[in-house]
């Protein structure tokens, strides 16, 4: 395969991992992780509140 | 009462189980889908991420390759006749891109597919698991968010694939139609295409050799010819040879790094062909009008009587092209120092093209002169071989002053030695011009926009007879001379045929070549070529 596909090919990889990376740095500043989790946790609660 | 006992057990256990199951979605199976949802998103993504760029490193077997030998059947044909799609390695972004995103969401969705075909069978199977259904729903969320996942790194991969392909496409397209146009706005300019001297076929986009290693089979089936050069599917500033070498696009580009042939024959063209201004100047008349006299004097001329190029100072210069002008230049200049006849032009032998090529400044031309004999040039059928009269935007047609029938009987009878010296065309000049417009005619060759140079040969032997007195090298008065002599029909045709006439009177056995490069001089103007030898020299002076 010619080196230009090559690196075409490595452009795309290079393209698709840097927007995949800028979107989980985005979600790690936007605090989702932590507040999916603290979602979860109110559920549970809320659960333990209405059936104890 | 025990059916009592046994139904109050059953609603007992359906409660229980009941209550069970809302206990596990309270407190297990809602908490643990959000954690499920979240993980399977994040793990969707990340294999999604992984085997996309696995696809585009090149480490999915499964993944559809464009290769050389694709391009005649799985892209689109080239729209010229003679031109099929060169096998070479078709560009990136054209159609493997596509292929490769195709292989990406192959694969991606084979995954998905497979992980719910694979839960759903064991379900079907171990259906003793549909009890535990609250815990079950955990699982089917994580699946369907994993799914998600993978479609989204799908999703990003095409929208990665989407932007970048689509703006190198439309770049790569302008640069295709600039380049392109760079070609053809060259060729027009400067008069510049490629002419085979065997076939004499025209073209301005010559094939061009790879010289490659190529197998037997593949050089057999003409495979290392490139047909299309120009910037397109296969390459837009170079393209990759099925042999693995690089090769510049653009005849531009090509036609000083590659080896030219002619499409149509596969006959080697000249070295520069298709960007050199190509000059034909086809020299027709009958028998022993003097024709070859006339080539071998503007030859011997152009190239010097040394046999070395004449070059000036700053490079410029003419020198044969090939071999084969090569030989006869030797022969002419032999001819012309020596003081002899040429010998008769074979009839029966097709003219190959003897071709100068000539540095003028920055410009190169390529100048080819074809000597058909004069029969053959009479002669309908074989007339109708001689394409390269098409293409000639000037024609050089000789008469025999001598030929002519009033000329011819009044020196019968007063200069017999003369005229046997002389060794007259028997032919008609009328028929043998005639002969050669018929066929431009005939192949649909726009006469009225070509140009002829009409040349009265053997200006030294008419000079001696009363018959030459007040002819003068001046096409004005060459031309009355002609309607004096009973030619004013074949004056009046020449005129009503060409574009514009100019009338020349040469002695082409003069080796100095003062007179007999005139109509070569006229020819060159029209393409802008100033010989090396018509320069001036440091004082201003004219050498011809």
């Amino acid at each position: 395969m010619p080196v230009f596909h090559r690196i075409a090919r490595s452009l795309l990889a290079s393209l698709l991992l840097a927007v995949m990376g800028a979107t989980a740095l985005a979600v790690a500043r936007e605090g989702t992780v932590p507040a999916l989790y603290e979602h979860a946790r109110q559920i549970a609660l809320t659960a333990h509140r209405v059936w104890p | 009462m025990p059916a009592l006992l046994f139904v109050v057990a059953i609603v007992a256990g359906i409660a229980a189980y009941g209550a069970a199951c809302l206990w596990l979605i309270a407190f297990v199976s809602t908490p643990l889908a959000l954690v499920a949802a979240a993980a399977g998103v994040v793990g969707g993504l990340g294999v999604g991420v992984v085997q996309a760029t696995t696809v585009l490193f090149g480490g999915y077997p499964r993944t559809a390759v464009r290769r050389p030998s694709d391009v005649r059947t799985k892209l689109p044909p080239v729209q010229a006749r003679y031109v099929r799609r060169d096998r070479a390695w078709p560009q990136y972004f054209v159609r493997q891109v596509w292929l490769d995103l195709q292989a990406s969401a192959q694969w991606i969705t084979g995954t998905v597919v497979g992980m719910w075909s694979g839960a759903a069978e064991f379900t079907f199977e171990q259906r003793w698991v549909l009890w535990f259904w609250p815990l079950l729903f955990v699982g089917a969320v994580g699946m369907l968010t994993f799914s998600v996942g993978m479609f989204a790194a799908l999703a990003t991969l095409a929208a990665v694939v989407v932007l970048v392909a689509v703006p190198a496409s439309a770049v790569g397209l302008l640069a295709i139609l600039a380049l392109r146009g760079a070609d053809r706005t060259w060729q027009a300019v400067f008069h510049a295409d490629s002419h085979c001297p065997r076939c004499y076929e025209n073209t301005a986009l010559p094939a061009y050799r790879c010289k490659g290693r190529h197998s037997p089979d593949e050089l057999r089936e003409g495979d290392d010819l490139h047909r299309d050069i120009r910037p397109g599917r296969l390459g837009v500033w170079w393209r990759r040879c099925s042999c693995g070498r690089r090769l510049p696009t653009t005849v531009l580009r090509a036609a000083h790094r590659l080896e030219a042939t002619c499409p149509y024959c596969g006959y080697e063209l000249h070295k520069g062909a298709g960007v050199a201004t190509d000059v034909r100047v086809p020299v027709f008349g009958g028998p022993s009008a003097g024709k070859t006299h006339l080539i071998m004097s503007f030859v011997v001329w152009l190239v010097g009587p040394h046999g070395q190029p004449s070059t000036s100072d700053n490079g410029d210069g003419a020198s044969m092209a090939d071999d084969y002008s090569r030989q006869r230049y030797e022969e002419y200049r032999e001819l012309i120092t020596t003081g002899q006849s040429a010998p008769k032009t074979e009839a029966g032998k097709r003219p190959v093209a003897v071709t100068l090529r000539i540095r003028s400044g920055w410009r190169h031309v390529l100048l080819h002169f074809f000597d058909a004999a004069g029969e053959a040039l009479v002669d309908p059928e074989q007339n109708a071989n001689f394409a390269y009269l098409d293409y000639a935007r000037t024609l050089i047609f000789v008469l025999d002053p001598f030929s002519v029938a009033e000329v011819r009987d009044q020196l019968a009878v007063n200069f017999p030695d003369l005229l046997r010296e002389a060794n007259p065309s028997g032919h008609d000049p009328e028929d043998s011009y005639q002969s050669t417009v018929s066929r431009l005619r005939g192949y649909g060759v726009q006469t009225d926009r070509k140009r002829l140079a009409f040349v009265v040969s053997k200006q030294d032997l008419l000079e001696r007879v009363p018959l030459g007195e007040g002819l003068h090298d001046d096409p004005e008065s060459v031309r009355n001379w002609l309607v004096s002599h009973g030619l004013d029909n074949l004056v009046t045709a020449a005129q009503r045929d060409f574009r514009e006439v100019r009338y020349f009177l040469v002695t082409s056995t003069d080796p100095s070549g003062a007179g007999a490069v005139a109509p070569l001089l006229w020819l060159l103007e029209q393409d802008d070529v100033k010989p090396p030898r018509q320069r001036p020299d440091a004082k201003g002076k004219v050498h011809v």
